[in-house]
């Protein structure tokens, strides 16, 4: 007969660990796991613009290689946009005085609950090589799972994945499994659905073929995820994937942001 | 008896140091810097040099403060840490003959193959057996290599500083005298 010792280390960790499961589960050790998480969040935050600051600095070194080669198509750019601006400028004065004489009530009218990032977080599974991060808002503050998730320029950036009571994650738009309802700013306003890739790009997928797709395209939310509300960014087109046998078409989408040196966001509450 | 509380106290501390530095800093770093697990080389650590015991103490504080702050599911990063210490207990307990550099690089390695084989199999239970184990991909080897990477130069620095600071944590014969 196997004689198991009184002091037996691993025994104890099985029950300590049985034991605190059962505590967390039935909401008993609530109160402790809370106030451990105010207790760390104001260094936490600290800790995390840090470590987002060291981020930052080592891309900073291996970007500027590109900057320049950028900045001459920016200039390019921004001459044709200084041209697009006057003419949005003239046609959202019109609009504004259209909306007056309606009465129309902005469809832009949701509300917002800004929120520190604390922590990024890894998978351990197959599929996925990404990092999702955690916030310091939850429940408490009216945070449920699929609200959009803004950067600071207003762009979307992820969507809320899963709540506790004082806490959330968000999964960003390059990361595989991170889905949006999207639509192109087209002609014909092409819908699909985006996915990240690798946590670096996005894909655009389900764009039927007949639709006129080209690169330079400005792609937002379509509103059709329900939670997310029509028209935040989430990218320009950078590249189109088009077969000629394939029912289907496809984008790469290039974020707007620079998704790594986010150290505090703004979530959509519908 | 105020000794033992002194040096609890002194864990949960230290533990909650490490939580919050693990959670918020490295996580945040660029490319394989974030790779570094500092639960696992305090983990080690404690186990080569203090004792399964301290070892098991500090697998509960650790364990329960990353759990509580983390949205895995409850007892994932207490599991891990205590799969990686057992095995690298056993490995202590039974192979070993010696505590030097090379022994606790020995146990870095192992602790860090079993605490990243342990997680991905978990996530994929967690996710109800979908896809394929963690480990089948090679994210899943080049995470693990970096990771011993940043441990065995953490046991290197380490077991060369507490060498230097005390004659209890200079090379030596083990003692089989503790047992599971």
């Amino acid at each position: 007969m196997v004689k198991i010792k009184k002091n037996n280390p691993l025994l104890i960790l099985t029950v300590v660990l049985g034991l605190l499961v059962f505590l967390h589960f039935t909401g008993i050790i609530r109160p402790l796991e809370n106030s451990l998480f105010f207790l760390i969040k104001p260094s936490s935050q600290k800790l995390y613009v840090w470590g987002t600051n060291i981020n930052s600095s080592y891309g900073e070194k291996r970007e500027k290689e590109n900057l320049l080669l950028e900045i001459k198509q920016l200039q390019e750019e921004k001459n044709a946009l200084v041209i697009k601006n006057s003419h949005w400028k003239e046609v959202e004065e019109e609009n504004n005085k259209l909306r007056n004489q309606l009465e129309f009530v902005s469809s832009n009218n949701f509300k917002i609950v800004m929120a520190n990032i604390i922590a990024k977080e890894g998978s351990f599974s197959a599929t996925e090589n990404s990092r999702d991060l955690i916030i310091d808002k939850g429940e408490k503050d009216g945070l449920y799972p699929d609200f959009g998730v803004l950067s600071p320029d207003g762009a979307i950036i992820g969507k809320v994945v899963e709540t506790n009571y004082i806490s959330s994650r968000i999964c960003l738009v390059t990361s595989p499994g991170c889905k949006l309802a999207a639509s192109l700013q087209n002609e014909n306003k092409t819908k699909g659905i985006t996915d990240g890739n690798l946590g670096l790009t996005i894909n655009m997928n389900y764009i039927p073929q007949l639709e006129k797709v080209s690169s330079g395209d400005i792609v937002i939310t379509s509103g059709l995820g329900g939670n997310i509300p029509r028209g935040l960014v989430i990218g320009k087109i950078s590249e189109v994937k088009s077969e000629s046998n394939e029912v289907w078409q496809a984008a790469i989408i290039q974020p707007l942001v620079n998704l790594n040196d986010l150290t505090v966001i703004s979530v959509v509450i519908p | 008896m105020f000794k033992r509380i002194g040096q609890i106290v002194l864990l949960i501390f230290v533990c909650l140091l490490l939580a919050n530095l693990q959670f918020s800093f490295i996580s945040s770093l660029p490319g394989v810097f974030n790779q570094i697990n500092l639960g696992l080389i305090f983990l080690i650590f404690i186990l080569f040099f203090f004792g399964i015991k301290t070892a098991v103490i500090f697998i509960f504080i650790f364990g329960f403060l990353i759990d509580s702050l983390s949205f895995q599911f409850f007892g994932f990063y207490f599991i891990s840490l205590a799969g990686a210490a057992l095995a690298s207990y056993l490995i202590l307990k039974n192979w070993l003959t010696n505590k030097s550099l090379y022994s606790f690089w020995a146990l870095f390695l192992i602790a860090t193959i079993s605490y990243n084989l342990l997680a991905s199999i978990m996530v994929f239970m967690a996710s109800n057996f979908q896809g394929v184990p963690g480990f089948f991909s090679l994210v899943f080897w080049r995470n693990v290599f970096y990771q011993s990477a940043w441990n065995l130069l953490a046991g290197a620095l380490f077991f060369n500083f507490l060498a230097s600071l005390a004659k209890k944590f200079k090379p030596s014969f083990l003692e089989k005298n503790e047992g599971l």
